[in-house]
């Protein structure tokens, strides 16, 4: 797929998402609603804990409480997409598109992304920032990019492969609420890692969830030593590379699956 | 039994943005345009009547049909269908009516046929023996048996159409309303429907008013046809009087012996198309239309081998009326 | 009397069609209670870091969060005909409702029954029960009498919220932003004790989107939170009058909803 063609897709998905200006005011308040019940919750409780826990201060435990979900918001993904078209047999005029099925799945979901990045995650994050003094240090910036790209990756990633289950499943909706409970309590958008009790998280360590927003928002945060984050953009590099064989292997399966069988 | 009185329905829509930087700007402004769906109907219709609706894409109809089932609230005008105002009394109305949107399954996707049409039972109150004296009819005639068991999701169109018909049937309405029944369904199985619908019409004197796009719905099964143009009605009579009308519609195959360079001696007719020696005629606008004089006329002045007279299809009569090629004397409603 | 026959007869056959995917049923049932209990989840890795939220020990947040969820397991029940109930006005379903004489709000509500939502009641119950053990309630007859009435005030605040939110796309088309904003994200604030947020959404949660009635004005009267008032002490037993109240209002919109649906077709 040429990169044009790319940009196109992303482009056309932006679109959609303008379309109904009721919901893009309501979509702001939504993530501001998220950002205002933590951020509460965590002055509360460090007030009454001294003012630090688990390595947090109560400024940079809401530094990454903003931070988290801003990039939680802008990764905000259609998962509808996928099992609708294979629901009412659209996807097979993908099939027949001499494009790459994956690739233009992403492309939409970039569109789709990117709208909720510039219409709620920046507005949340200015906002933010301004009433609760969030900075974000210029030195981590680099490592942290890459960070955030390779976490968009691996949420897409995760996303797709869970969408492809409606080629053998009617309903995929379960499914798709086991992944949601699974990161909302697991991936660090809500609750940094560093709460959980320490025997729990060498466990999580070896689940890929964290790599979605704890790992950015620490990089983000600065606070992860630049010498260390190498380290964990392997490991997500790692995951990203797992799922999208993982996905591609599946996508071939249910492809071979509705050729055969007619859907 | 039913009765439009200048009914008028407007729709207010956003004017949406055109190109990314357009979308983006229409999240802040709010034009609006008025479109005026239907304006100014009126007609009435009598117990019985089997009248067809038609007129292009974006007419009116549906939205006539959506009024008159209490859907939706006139912008002016009013309108009664067996004494009651639908969109004041929707309820009640509904009790009365029988609806059938083509595009639209009124039965539970689902559940098999049965089920679905246990529910309606209940819902619109059956007494039990009527409900068996229907179902009994209603399967006969539309041969539903083999279907009753299938869920509706696993029905062929045409079957889910007969399902729909008689789901609309079963509580026996004094209207039955039908927005387009026929669209998508093969020839056989349009002729099945039609013959129940001719039907159903004859024995249950059930009143029906049917919108389509096919005129051989309207030709076969509609005494009367209401015509809409862009909201207004433009005809409204006898299906057989607007072929009458239109008689000078009618159109000459004529094949000469000897092909005549001109046909001066007729002037009453033009031609329409020649191939060989045949030509296709048709009366000239404004010229008499007398049948049997113009082809003795013909057969005296020249050496005629054969002549077929071809009865123009409403079909051929509608689409020269959309196309503008025909057009319809100024309708009064009350004239 | 026929009416609740006719209504009996649209759940059970929504019961029958949503059998028709017995498979799938079961899956969600699961997916749902592990959802919930993900959620409880993190409640519990809070409180084993903090131990407690001004005064609200894990036991009373426990039981916080179940009157929240078991009351959401029996409004999801009864009310899960209204998803995506935008969808249905889009592309015209819901004219059906209208051309039939019946309730349409009552036709959507009985003719979607989902009974998956158990899972969000077992979860809620055993949060309940575990939630009172741990923070050592003592059920007077009088606090035993009342949790009904607290449920059942819970479930018509989250009832006509829902009707209230889906009244909305009467106007807007879409309507799929608000209801997840306002039945979804905003049920997190009511997740925790309202005494953390500042007096002016304290206000907000009380007297303006009364959802602090479904769990937290009751709770402080089940575990006699008697150190702390917010507004006035008489709110702890306000429950079932709110939500009277609360499905009062929505009753009116969702008819001015349908009224305006009538007048301009969308
Ligand atoms: N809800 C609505 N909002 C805005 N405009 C509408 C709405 N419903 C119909 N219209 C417009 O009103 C006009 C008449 O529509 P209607 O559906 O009644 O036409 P129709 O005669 O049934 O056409 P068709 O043969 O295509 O079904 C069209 O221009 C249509 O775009
Ligand atoms: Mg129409």
């Amino acid at each position: 797929m040429s990169p044009a063609l790319f940009l196109k897709f992303v482009e056309v998905s932006f679109r959609k998402e303008i379309a109904y200006r009721f919901d893009y005011f309501v979509m702001i308040l939504n993530g501001f609603i998220y950002v205002f019940v933590f951020t509460s919750l965590w002055r509360t409780v460090f007030a009454a804990g001294g003012g630090t826990f688990g390595g947090f201060t109560t400024k940079s435990i809401i530094s990454y409480t903003v931070v988290a979900m801003v990039v939680r918001i802008s990764f905000s993904m259609d998962d509808g997409l996928i099992p609708g078209r294979v629901r009412d047999g659209s996807v097979s005029v993908d099939l027949i598109r001499p494009v790459s099925f994956q690739l233009m799945n992403l492309a939409q979901s970039v569109g789709y992304s990117a709208f909720h990045l510039f219409a709620r995650g920046l507005p949340i994050f200015v906002a933010s920032a301004w009433l609760f003094g969030v900075r974000v240090p210029a030195e981590g910036l680099p490592a942290a990019i890459v960070s955030l790209v390779l976490a968009y990756l691996l949420l897409f990633l995760i996303n797709f492969t869970t969408s492809l289950l409606a080629f053998w499943f009617v309903e995929i909706f379960p499914f798709t609420l086991l992944k949601y409970g699974l990161i909302n309590l697991l991936a660090g958008g809500l609750l940094p890692m560093d709460f959980f009790p320490t025997s729990v998280r060498p466990l999580l360590s070896y689940l890929p969830f964290q790599h979605i927003f704890y790992s950015p928002s620490v990089i983000l945060t600065g606070r992860v030593a630049p010498g260390n984050a190498p380290v964990i953009l392997a490991e997500q590099a790692a995951w990203v590379a797992a799922f999208a064989v993982l996905s591609a292997v599946m996508w071939r399966a249910g492809r071979n699956k509705l050729v055969i069988q007619g859907g | 039994m039913i009765e439009a009185v200048n009914l008028k329905k407007e729709f207010r829509v956003n004017e949406p943005g055109e190109g990314t930087f357009g979308a983006l700007k229409a999240l802040f402004s709010t034009r609006k345009r008025i479109i005026r769906a239907v304006d100014g109907v009126s007609f009435a219709i009598k117990r019985g009547e089997f009248v067809g609706y038609v007129g292009e894409n974006g007419a009116g109809k549906s939205t006539t049909i959506k009024i008159l089932t209490g859907i939706l609230v006139p912008s002016s005008g009013s309108a009664r269908v067996n004494g009651i105002i639908p969109y004041e009394d929707r309820r009640r109305n509904a009790a009365n009516i029988g609806v059938v949107f083509g595009q639209r399954t009124q039965l539970w996707w689902d559940l098999p046929v049965r089920e679905s049409f246990e529910m309606l039972k209940a819902i619109y109150r059956i007494k039990p023996d009527d409900f068996a004296h229907m179902m009994k009819k209603l399967s006969s005639v539309l041969d539903l048996g083999p279907m009753m068991i299938i869920p509706v999701r696993k029905l062929s169109l045409g079957q889910r159409m007969k399902c729909d018909l008689a789901a609309s049937l079963l509580h026996r309405p004094g209207v039955l309303f039908l927005d387009e029944p026929t669209i998508g369904l093969d020839v056989l199985a349009k002729e099945n429907i039609r013959t129940f619908l001719g039907e159903i019409n004859a024995t249950e004197g059930t009143t029906i008013i049917l919108t389509t796009h096919d005129m051989n719905d309207i030709e076969r099964l509609c005494g009367r046809l209401i015509m809409l143009d862009r909201g207004r009605v433009i005809y409204d009579g006898l299906t057989n009087e607007l072929k009458q009308r239109f008689a000078r519609e009618k159109l000459f195959e004529v094949e000469f012996r000897v092909r005549p360079p001109s046909l001066a001696d007729v002037p009453e007719l033009e031609v329409v198309e020649e191939r060989g020696s045949k030509l296709s005629l048709r009366f000239r606008d404004g010229a008499g239309g007398d049948l049997a004089a113009v082809i003795g006329k013909l057969a005296a002045k020249y050496d005629v081998k054969d002549v077929s007279v071809r009865e123009p299809s409403v079909e051929s009569i509608v689409r020269s009326i959309y196309e503008k090629t025909l057009s319809l004397p100024p309708y009064r409603a009350d004239g | 009397m026929g009416t609740i026959k006719i209504y009996w007869a649209l759940a059970m056959a929504s019961m029958r069609a949503r059998l028709q995917y017995k498979a799938s049923f079961f899956v969600l049932v699961f997916a749902v209670t592990l959802f919930y209990a993900a959620q409880l989840a993190s409640l519990f890795v809070v409180m084993s870091s903090f131990k407690q939220i001004n005064g609200w020990h894990t036991g009373d947040m426990a039981f916080l969060f179940g009157l929240l969820t078991f009351s959401l397991g029996v409004t999801t029940l009864l009310f899960n005909g209204l998803q995506n109930f935008d969808a249905l006005l889009i592309n015209g379903e819901f004219d059906r409702t209208l051309v039939r004489p019946l309730n349409p709000l009552a036709q959507l509500m009985f003719s979607r029954f989902e009974a998956s939502t158990v899972a969000h009641s077992v979860i809620g119950a055993a949060a309940l029960y575990y939630g009172a053990k741990m923070s050592g309630i003592v059920w007077t007859p009088q606090k035993a009498a009342s949790l009904p009435f607290v449920i059942v005030g819970g479930v018509l605040i989250q009832g006509g919220i829902r009707i209230f939110v889906n009244a909305v796309a009467f106007w807007t088309l879409r309507n799929a932003a608000i209801v997840h904003t306002v039945v979804f994200s905003g049920r997190e604030f009511v997740v925790y004790p309202i005494t953390i947020y500042n007096a002016g959404v304290r206000f907000f949660l009380t007297f303006v989107f009364p959802i602090a009635f479904i769990n937290f004005y009751p709770a402080q009267f089940f575990l006699d939170k008697t150190g702390e008032t917010l507004f006035h002490p008489a709110l702890r037993s306000l429950t079932p009058a709110v939500g009277l109240l609360v499905i009062t209002i929505s009753l009116y919109a969702w008819k001015a909803g349908i009224d305006h649906y009538q007048s301009s077709g969308s």
